[in-house]
């Protein structure tokens, strides 16, 4: 009898890690190389579509999104970096957006990543991200839901964290009375109304170490035709100045094949966000 | 309370009130304690069943009379002998026990570490416009860190991830201690992309 009890135990055991193991390690959907990581730079483990955004209708357009950094270094030597995504959105809110990932912020300023496309399509409630590389795709349910919980590494104290300039416009201006925000009117860019804002938020001096105030100043057009932002700028003495801007921007509406996988890609249907395919 | 903090309780017997707000939260953890709970109560079942099974009287005497022997000491006489214990009931119980314990924790150190690879809660709501309230407690905070100098996440925006691997030393400039002698090592990182493109936010994986 203690045997089988034993031997049933067994069973079950078994039986329960009999299921699926999990991704593995290291190599994501679209794989990658091996070998080491070089300093600055990243290895490709897979992407997958996030929380889609407003769904926005009737408002088609196409366009490049161009970002570009500047940070001046303290010896006079400048950084600057440029990206751009090329971005669609058709009359059923269905949105796409096509970039090379050659740089992770300050994470991996030498990511020279693959070309990755996000569809979203609210119609078909499915989102795509696309492995232009590969000719792979990760086919995920619509679902603005949070990302998942993951085992992360604890964060390090506040106090260790960097200054974080968009952290700290974060807060109301009836919460901090260092941020004031006004009204730059309207104008047109890109053939395009826009109505602009801007937020200036003083760090006063002495608060972070600082012998003189320090502006960090945020501005903003927004098109409400297109109910997207056509340009921001951002300038932070700490870090230096961003611009994104929407350019080559065309209204008439995109071809219906750029909101759909190439009939070449291998389409890989995942169990949710961030899931993995179901059978893997 | 996360998958992490959940499974750390161990809670192969009961959950709490959390603990059950985090399994209506999390599928994944939902089903594996489903599957957990299962096995549990099929192994209770097997114990009760097998409670008064007893191997004939021969049989264990015949052991007990060989592992004396075994043992170096005296073989029990007749007239001493007594009847037999009912030994096996408990040890149904201890290997029942055993089994759970052994499956509680395999499922422990399974699913802290890939529980969100699963995916969403399948009854999740599907609504189609992002309810901003929530997008402030998901990407822009809990486990995610703003990038220095980055844009905050709108609510309203498109959102992206990439899976990628970094050196350790990546870290450093988000506030993490990291020793030399690791700094070149590579850890996993889920990288939030805003509609922009821009990198915006990372979580570091713990695996």
């Amino acid at each position: 009898m203690l045997v089988r009890t034993v031997l049933i135990g067994v069973l079950a055991l078994s039986a329960a890690n009999a299921q699926p193991p999990g991704p593995a390690r290291g190599h994501g959907r679209f794989g990658g190389a091996s070998g080491p990581i070089l300093d600055g730079g990243a290895r490709f483990l897979g992407a997958e579509p996030g929380r889609p955004g407003r769904v926005v209708r009737n408002a088609p357009y196409s366009g490049d999104v161009v970002t570009e950094t500047t940070q001046l270094l303290a010896d006079g030597n400048r950084i600057r970096q440029l990206s751009t995504v090329h971005v669609a959105r058709d009359s059923e809110g269905r949105t796409r957006s096509e970039q090379t990932l050659r740089n992770l912020g300050g994470l991996a300023p030498n990511a020279n990543l693959p070309q990755v496309v996000f569809i979203n399509d609210p119609v078909a409630k499915v989102n795509y991200a696309l492995n232009s590389t590969a000719h792979t795709a990760a086919k995920s349910a619509w679902n603005p839901s949070s990302p998942p919980a993951r085992p992360t590494m604890r964060r390090p104290p506040s106090d260790a964290a960097p200054n974080n300039s968009a952290a700290d416009l974060r807060q109301t201006p009836t919460a901090n009375p260092n941020l004031k925000t006004e009204s730059l009117g309207r104008q047109t860019i890109e053939g395009v109304a826009a109505d602009g804002t801007r937020i200036t938020q003083t760090i006063p001096a002495g608060e972070i170490g600082n012998e003189q105030p320090i502006q960090i100043v945020s501005e903003t057009w927004y098109s409400p035709d297109l109910q997207t932002v056509l340009l921001a700028k951002r300038s932070d003495p700490r870090s230096g100045e961003t611009t994104t801007r929407l350019t080559n921007v065309n209204r008439a509406e995109p071809a219906h094949a750029l909101f759909e996988v190439p009939a070449d890609y291998k389409v890989t249907e995942t169990a949710g966000r961030f899931g993995r395919p179901p059978g893997q | 309370m996360n998958c992490q903090e959940f499974w750390k309780t161990l809670p192969e017997l009961a959950a709490k009130p959390d603990q059950l707000d985090h399994l209506r939260e999390c599928a994944p953890c939902a089903r594996h304690w489903g599957q957990q709970q299962a096995l549990t109560t099929g192994l209770r079942t097997v114990a009760a069943e097998s409670r008064h099974v007893e191997a004939p009287p021969r049989v264990e005497a015949r052991l007990t009379a060989a592992f004396r022997e075994h043992s170096g000491l005296r073989p029990i006489r007749p007239g001493t002998s007594r009847r037999p214990r009912n030994w096996q009931p408990v040890a149904t119980w201890l290997a029942a026990a055993a089994a759970v314990v052994l499956v509680a924790v395999s499922l422990m150190s399974n699913h802290p570490l890939h529980p969100a690879r699963r995916g969403f809660p399948a009854g999740a709501p599907l609504a189609v416009v992002a309810d901003p309230g929530f997008a402030e407690d998901s990407y822009n905070s809990g486990d995610f860190i703003p990038l220095p100098n980055a844009e905050r996440i709108s609510p309203d925006e498109d959102v992206n991830v990439v899976r990628v691997e970094v050196q350790r030393s990546a870290m450093i400039a988000l506030g993490y201690d990291v020793s030399a002698d690791r700094a070149s090592e590579p850890v996993e990182a889920e990288v939030v992309l805003g509609a922009d493109g821009q990198a915006r936010a990372v979580r570091f994986l713990d695996e």
